[in-house]
C-alpha cells in the first residue's frame, strides 16, 4: 500500500494543506504528490511537455482533481489524460467544491471514475478521505500495468 | 236514124278543107291545134271530176259538173272541126256546137247566178290567214293550257309546303281574326305545346289561351295597338291542362279569308324568365351582399380605370358617395405623389398582365386624411378573355397596421428583455457556479482550520477559546447550508422542465420513508393518498415535496406522535393538492410573507432551516402555472395547499408564454 502513489491535483494551499491532513487524519500514509494546475498534473503522468513519454515517473494509483484550476482546468485535464494511451485508463476522482449538474455530467462524459464533494464541515471531509482512501487505495483493483 | 245517118252523109257539101285549099299546112296547123285543144278540153273535165270527188266539201260542187260538162262540149267542137275538114258532116258539127251553146248558156247563167255566193266565199289568202290566226290562237290556247295546268300543280305543291313550312315552324303559331278573335289555323309546334287538338284549337279565340285575369289587359292591349303593324309582347297563357306558361308572342298583319286578321307566334319564355328570375336574383343577391360590405370597398373600373360600381364598404372606406364618384378615375384614391408617378395605371397594367395586382400602401380619403389599404385589383374579362375592367377590393388596415407595428416595436422589446434575460441568466448561471465553487472553499478552510486549533491547540485554549471556534464553525457550516439552499433555489428557476405524467403518491412514499430512516425514533404518521398524479417535471417536483414533507417533519419534531397528509381535493372542479401537518404552525396573518427566500417564523434553534425551502417550492409550483398557499392556526398544524396546470390548460399555457 506504502508503495502506491496519490496525485492530488489542487491549485488551493488550503485546500491542499486540509487534504493532506485529512488523509494523515486517517493515517493513510501513501505518498501524495501534489501538482498546483493542470500543466503540472500533465508533466507529472504523461511527462514534460517538451519531452512527453520522456523521464516518466511511475503512475498514481487515484488521481484526485479538482476542477477549477489555473491554466487548464480540470476537466481538459481529464479530456487530455483520456485521449492519451498511458493515462485513458487511470482512475481519476473529481474531488471538488461544487456539485453542479453541468461539471458532474462533463465530469462523468470525460470518464471520470467518481464524483466527490468536498463538504464544509471538516469532520465530514475526513469521513470522505477515509472512505476515498480505502476504497481507491485498498478495495479497488487498478487497471493492469503495461496495459494502459 | 234516118237524121242521124242524114248528118253523116251529106254529100252535097264539101268538106272544110276545101275552104283551106287543101293547104296541107293550113289544115295540118288546124288539125293539130283542134286536136292539142280538144285534148286539153278533155282532160279538165276529168281533173275537175277528180277535184270535185276529192274535195267532197268543195262548195257548190255542181258548179265544176257544169264546167266539166261545158268544156267537153266546146272540145267536141273542136274534135268535129277536125273531122270536117276531111268529112262535110256540117249538121253534127252544128248540133254539136248547139249543144256546146247550151252548155255553155247554162253554165254562163249559173256562173252569173253564182257569182254574188262565190264572192261571198272566202278567198284562200283570207282563210290562210284566217286559218293562220287561227292555229296561233290555238296554239296560244294549248301554251295557256299547260300553264295553268302547271300553274295549278305548283299551286297544290305550294300549299303543301306553305303547310309543312307552317306546322314545322318550331314555335306554336296561328292565326286568328281580329274582330272575332276566333283562331283560324294553328300549326303543329301550337298543338303539342298547348294540349289543344287542331279541332279544339279552332272552336278556340285567343281569349281562351289567357288565363281569365289577364284577359282584360289583353282585350285593352288589341284596343289599343295599332291595327297596321304587327306587335311584340310578354304574356301568360294556359295550356289545355291550365299550366300557365310564359310567353313572348309576336303578331304580324295577314289576310284570311279575306278578313284582317293576325299571324301570333308564340315563343314559350318560361324558362328564359325564370332563368331571368334566377339571374336577378343572384345579381340582386350579389349586389346585395357586394354592396352591404362594409369591411371592404368592392368597385369596379372600366377599362380607362373609372369608377363604375361603388359599394358601402368604398363610401365607408373612402368617403365619397356612390353618385360623386361613379364615372371618375380611380386616380383620386391615390396619394398626389403616387399619382404623378403614375402607379394607378401601373397597377391597372400589372393586373391585366398578371392577372392579378396587390399591395399595401397609403391611399387617400375623400377629406384628404390618408389610411394605410391593402389593395388587390383583378381584370375582368369576357368569356373570349376579352378584357373588360378591373375589379378592386381595397381595405383600411391602418389599424392593422398600427396594432403590427406596435406589436413590432413589443416583439422587438420582448427580444431585447429577453436578451437581457438570457444574458441575466448567463450571468447567474455563472454567478451560482462561482458560488458554488469559490464561495465554499474559504469556509471549508475556516471550518477546517478551526477543527485543527481545537484539536492541535486543545492545551493552549481556554474554554472560551474552544466556544468561540465552535461558534465559528457553526456559523460556517450553515453558511455552507444557506449556499446550498440558494444554489437549489436559483437551479429549480433556470432547470430545464421536462412534463410528464408523474405519480405523486408514489414520490410522497419515498420522501417519507426518507425521513423515517433519517430519525427512526419519532413516532410520526405518514398518509399519502393513493392515486396522486400529475402532468409535471419530475425532478422539481421531488425538489417540492422534499421541501414540504421535511417542513412538515420538521415542525411537527416536537410532538411525541405526529400525522402527516398528502393528499388532493377538489376546489371548483380544480384539483389542489395539499400537505398537512399537526406541528407547531404559524400565524396565517403573515402566510404571504411565508414563501419570501430567508423568511423564517421560527427560532433557528428551534426548528433549524435557512427559510428557502418554501421559497424553492413556490418557485417550482409557479414554474408548473400553479399557485400555492398555506393556512394554519399557531400550535394546530399547518396546511400547504397548491395546483398545478392541468395537462389540458398546459396547450394553452404554452401558446401564452410563446
Amino acid at each position: 500500500m506504502a508503495d502506491k502513489i496519490i496525485l492530488l491535483v489542487e491549485d488551493n494551499p488550503d485546500d491542499e494543506k486540509l487534504t493532506l491532513r485529512a488523509l494523515q487524519k486517517n493515517k493513510i500514509s501513501n505518498e501524495v504528490v501534489v501538482a498546483h494546475d493542470g500543466v503540472e498534473a500533465l508533466d507529472y503522468l504523461l511527462g514534460n511537455e517538451s519531452h512527453r513519454g520522456n523521464n516518466l515517473k511511475p503512475l498514481p494509483q487515484v488521481v484526485l482533481l479538482d476542477l477549477k484550476l489555473p491554466r487548464l482546468d480540470g476537466l481538459e485535464v481529464l479530456r487530455r489524460l483520456r485521449a492519451h494511451e498511458r493515462t485513458k485508463l487511470l482512475p481519476v476522482v473529481i474531488l471538488t467544491s461544487s456539485n453542479e449538474e453541468q461539471d458532474r455530467i462533463s465530469g462523468y462524459g470525460l470518464g471520470a471514475n467518481s464524483y466527490v464533494r468536498k463538504p464544509v464541515d471538516f469532520n465530514q471531509f475526513i469521513e470522505a478521505a477515509r472512505q476515498l482512501g480505502l476504497y481507491w487505495l485498498v478495495l479497488n483493483e487498478p487497471p493492469p500495468p503495461g496495459r494502459t | 236514124m234516118a237524121f242521124i245517118s242524114s248528118l253523116l252523109t251529106s254529100p252535097e257539101f264539101m268538106p272544110h278543107g276545101f275552104c283551106y285549099l287543101w293547104d296541107r299546112d293550113l289544115i295540118w296547123l288546124h288539125v293539130v291545134s283542134d286536136v292539142l285543144i280538144a285534148l286539153a278540153y278533155f282532160s279538165i273535165p276529168l281533173t275537175l271530176v277528180y277535184f270535185v270527188r276529192k274535195k267532197r266539201d268543195l262548195p257548190f260542187h255542181w258548179m265544176f259538173l257544169m264546167f266539166g260538162l261545158f268544156i267537153v262540149a266546146c272540145g267536141s267542137t273542136h274534135v268535129i272541126e277536125v273531122w270536117n275538114l276531111w268529112h262535110a258532116d256540117y249538121w253534127l258539127a252544128g248540133i254539136v256546137k248547139l249543144i256546146t251553146a247550151i252548155a255553155s248558156i247554162i253554165t254562163a247563167i249559173l256562173l252569173f247566178q253564182l257569182v254574188p255566193k262565190a264572192l261571198a266565199l272566202p278567198s284562200p289568202d283570207v282563210l290562210k290567214e284566217a286559218n293562220q290566226k287561227l292555229m296561233d290562237r290555238t296554239e296560244e290556247l294549248a301554251r295557256a293550257n299547260a300553264e295553268l295546268a302547271s300553274a295549278n300543280s305548283a299551286l297544290l305543291r305550294s300549299r303543301e309546303q306553305q303547310r309543312s313550312f307552317f306546322d314545322a315552324i318550331p314555335y306554336p303559331v296561328w292565326v286568328f281574326d281580329w274582330e272575332t278573335l276566333a283562331i283560324k289555323d294553328v300549326n303543329q309546334s301550337a298543338i303539342a305545346s298547348y294540349g289543344y287538338s287542331r279541332k279544339e284549337f279552332l272552336l278556340l279565340t285567343i281569349k281562351d289561351l289567357r288565363p281569365s285575369e289577364d284577359v282584360p289587359a289583353l282585350l285593352e292591349h288589341i284596343r289599343n295597338s295599332p291595327n297596321a303593324a304587327g306587335t311584340t309582347g310578354i304574356w301568360r297563357h294556359r295550356k289545355k291542362d291550365g299550366a300557365i306558361i310564359d310567353v313572348e308572342v309576336t303578331t304580324g298583319v295577314v289576310q284570311f279569308d279575306h278578313r284582317d286578321a293576325r299571324l301570333a307566334i308564340a315563343a314559350n319564355i318560361t324558362q328564359r324568365k325564370q332563368m331571368e328570375e334566377a339571374l336577378r336574383e343572384s345579381d340582386e343577391k350579389l349586389r346585395l351582399l357586394v354592396g352591404g360590405v362594409q369591411e371592404y370597398a368592392i368597385l369596379m373600373l372600366d377599362l380607362e380605370g373609372r369608377v363604375t360600381t361603388w359599394n358601402e364598404g368604398a363610401e365607408r372606406i373612402k368617403g365619397y358617395r356612390a353618385e360623386e364618384i361613379i364615372g371618375q378615375h380611380f386616380s383620386k384614391f391615390y396619394t398626389p405623389e403616387a399619382a404623378a408617378l403614375g402607379k394607378p395605371a401601373l397597377e391597372l397594367k400589372k393586373a391585366a398582365e398578371q392577372g392579378r395586382f396587390e399591395e399595401e400602401g397609403w391611399r387617400v380619403r375623400k377629406d384628404g386624411s390618408r389610411f394605410w389599404a391593402s389593395v388587390v385589383v383583378t381584370p375582368l374579362r369576357d368569356r373570349t378573355g376579352q378584357l373588360r375592367g378591373f375589379a378592386k377590393v381595397t381595405r383600411d388596415i391602418t389599424e392593422r397596421k398600427r396594432i403590427e407595428e406596435q406589436l413590432e416595436r413589443q416583439r422587438s422589446e420582448l427580444t431585447r428583455s429577453n436578451t437581457e434575460l438570457i444574458a441575466a441568466n448567463k450571468e447567474l448561471e455563472a454567478f451560482s457556479y462561482s458560488v458554488s465553487h469559490d464561495l465554499r472553499a474559504p469556509l471549508r478552510s475556516i471550518d477546517g482550520f478551526s477543527l485543527a486549533l481545537l484539536e492541535d491547540y486543545e492545551e493552549k485554549l481556554d474554554a472560551e477559546g474552544k466556544d468561540n471556534l465552535h461558534r465559528v464553525r457553526a456559523a460556517t457550516q450553515r453558511m455552507g447550508v444557506l449556499i446550498d439552499d440558494l444554489l437549489d433555489l436559483s437551479r429549480v428557476t433556470r432547470a430545464g422542465m421536462k412534463v410528464q405524467k408523474v405519480d405523486l403518491s408514489a414520490m410522497g412514499r419515498a420522501v417519507a420513508a426518507e425521513l423515517k430512516n433519517s430519525q427512526p425514533g419519532r413516532r410520526t404518521e405518514f398518509h399519502i393518498q393513493e392515486g396522486l398524479e400529475a402532468h409535471a417535471d419530475s425532478n422539481l417536483m421531488r425538489i417540492a415535496l422534499e421541501n414540504l414533507l421535511e417542513n412538515a417533519w420538521k415542525f411537527t419534531s416536537k410532538r411525541e406522535s405526529a400525522r402527516i397528509e398528502f393528499g388532493q381535493t377538489n376546489n371548483n372542479g380544480s384539483r389542489v393538492y395539499f400537505v398537512r401537518d399537526d406541528g407547531a404552525g404559524f400565524d396565517s396573518a403573515r402566510a404571504t410573507r411565508l414563501f419570501g427566500a430567508f423568511q423564517r417564523f421560527h427560532d433557528k434553534n428551534d426548528f433549524p432551516g435557512t427559510g428557502v425551502g418554501l421559497a424553492t417550492v413556490q418557485r417550482i409550483i409557479q414554474r408548473h402555472g400553479g399557485r400555492i398557499w398555506a393556512e394554519s392556526v399557531p400550535g394546530k398544524g399547518a396546511t400547504f395547499y397548491f395546483t398545478l396546470l392541468d395537462a389540458s390548460e398546459r396547450g394553452a399555457e404554452s401558446w401564452q408564454t410563446k
